[in-house]
């Protein structure tokens, strides 16, 4: 800290002046780029649809999405169908971080069960999870329990693999040093194998958040009533793209939320 | 062959004719053939060996991690494997090739490792580390992570862990290996003089025959797998001055570096 202080103190070059002015120079650039993309890309599409080159039963428009939205945010439909999916994937998400640690200890512990079952786990996880999904409405029905529950199966195997993989690629130098300071099995585990996986951990939850929300929706489509999955699948039924492009568009949002909350966590931790 | 006895001392440490072996699926490898030797309390004994020839599986064995295949290891008169299972607080300390100090961990948190895990969190045993860390110029940096630290500190600070359970005898498997020259003669030097202090029997692994001779009592020269002992050298130099020149420029010094280095040349060299 003290260090930093002192250079800001100092005044600076004329060769870092420029570097600065050409270091802001560049970002402006970037950030009017990424605007003037998506600004141009909503007038074009707007434009379309006005000059009929696009037909607005098909491909909607930018206003038309909006306006949707509002009406919809007066008597709160929408926010409950983006509470449902935001609640569904959270808390299959929430399951599949608990369970893939504990399996992946367990397995980290019982390195015998880990090699029996390895076949097992790499099957479950090359397996199109979205197969899955009739079969657990089959089993569990419809409803916010099956939409969690195919929101972790798409999410749970293979994150059972990645921290079982992290874990095991600790050092064995560090365990041996556990050892030679009279420590136990599973001192190796609380003391270097968890501490030292914690960036493997977050990693890994930054994949399943968003493989969750995957899973969750092929859920919704299959079976609820309520979720922005619902409201793809009901608005692709009726034809109403307005409603359809915006479920989707909130998608996009939620995963880009979900995933920066993830990378804050990462930032603080990893 | 002439081997030194040390009459008035029981030896804490007994070797009696110690064979291992390594089994794989393409066959099995002999590491260790009949080795015996005693070490006695206070004594610096150093091992030197061809590359690959068993000294890291000596090393594992005397840290009581496996067990002789045949033959008998002994602390103080009991078998070495049972005791280091029996014992509260480990006796035996190791230090590793490279420090391994934990990154998430601070220097204290780092040092006192060894405590925490076996429940002696005293107030006398902190003020033993914090004692050797004052002494040893890391009071200061308690606080830091080891990234903070320059490698003969963070090599400092791993033998402070190793010393906090306060074992009786010492392992060092080539401890400076992975310095830089500088760093790795200093360090070795304040290493030597932290173990003398201390009043450690220590044994220590290298493949350096400088480090061997200025910091050992006794160098143990192994042959290629299976080692067996080629020869043991009693080591004693006049010096001037503790410095690791000092003793590299003892008057002696040359005759026991060209004996050994003729020992392991018949080896087929040094790894």
């Amino acid at each position: 800290m003290k260090k930093e202080l002192v250079k800001q103190e100092l005044p600076l070059s004329l060769g870092q002046i420029n570097y600065l002015k050409t270091y802001r120079q560049h970002r402006l650039m970037i950030v009017m780029g990424r605007f003037l993309l998506l600004t141009g890309f909503l007038l074009l599409w707007e434009g379309s649809v006005a000059l009929r080159l696009l037909d607005s039963f098909f491909f909607s428009s930018p206003l038309r999405i909006f306006s949707l939205f509002l009406e919809m945010t007066k008597d709160y439909v929408i926010w409950n169908h983006i509470g449902i999916t935001l609640w569904e994937t959270c808390i299959s998400f929430l399951l599949v971080t608990l369970f893939s640690l504990l399996a992946a200890i367990g397995l980290i512990l019982f390195p015998r069960a880990a090699e029996v079952l390895e076949p097992v786990l790499v099957i479950l996880n090359a397996l199109p999870k979205s197969a899955l999904a009739p079969l657990i409405i089959v089993w569990l029905g419809t409803g916010m329990r099956t939409i969690i529950i195919a929101g972790m199966s798409v999410a749970l195997f293979g994150s059972i693999i990645n921290m079982y993989t992290g874990f095991s690629q600790v050092e064995e130098e560090k365990i041996k040093l556990i050892y030679t300071l009279g420590g136990n099995k599973k001192d190796t585990l609380t003391k270097v194998i968890l501490p030292s996986s914690i960036p493997v951990i977050i990693s890994n939850m930054k994949v399943n958040i968003g493989l969750c929300l995957v899973g969750v929706i092929i859920g919704e489509f299959l079976a609820a009533k309520e979720g922005l999955g619902y409201l793809i699948i009901y608005g692709s039924q009726i034809f109403k793209l307005d409603l359809l492009i915006l479920s989707i568009l909130i998608l996009c949002v939620i995963a880009i939320v979900l995933y920066q909350l993830i990378h804050l966590l990462e930032k603080k931790w990893g | 062959m002439d081997y030194p006895t040390y009459p008035d001392k029981q030896p804490v440490l007994s070797l009696e004719n110690v064979s291992y072996s390594y089994h794989t699926l393409s066959g099995e490898t002999k590491a260790l053939d009949g080795i015996s030797f005693e070490v006695s309390p206070g004594e610096f004994l150093a091992i030197v060996g061809p590359s690959g020839c068993g000294k890291s599986t000596l090393l594992n064995l005397l840290a009581g991690m496996i067990r002789p295949v045949s033959g008998r290891i002994t602390f103080h008169g009991k078998d070495l494997y049972e005791a280091v299972r029996q014992a509260d607080i480990p006796q035996i300390g190791y230090m590793l090739q490279h420090d391994h100090l934990f990154g998430w961990r601070t220097i204290w948190e780092n040092v006192t490792l060894g405590l925490e895990l076996k429940n002696q969190m005293t107030g006398a045993n902190l003020g033993y580390v914090s004692s050797l860390l004052e002494k040893y110029g890391l009071s200061e940096f308690k606080g830091c992570k080891p990234s903070q630290l320059s490698g003969g500190m963070r090599q400092r600070a791993a033998l402070i862990r190793t010393l906090a359970l306060n074992p009786e005898i010492l392992l060092l498997d080539e401890p400076f290996s992975a310095l830089d020259y500088q760093t790795r003669l200093s360090v070795s030097g304040d290493i030597g003089k932290i173990i003398r202090e201390n009043n450690k029997t220590a044994i220590l692994v290298t493949h350096n025959l400088s480090e061997a001779i200025s910091l050992a009592d006794r160098v143990i020269v192994l042959t290629k797998r299976p080692a067996k002992i080629k020869n043991m050298v009693d080591i004693s130099l006049t010096i001037t001055d503790s410095s690791p020149l000092g003793y590299r420029s003892a008057p002696e010094f040359n005759r026991y570096f060209n004996l050994l280095w003729e020992d392991l040349w018949d080896e087929k060299g040094i790894g």
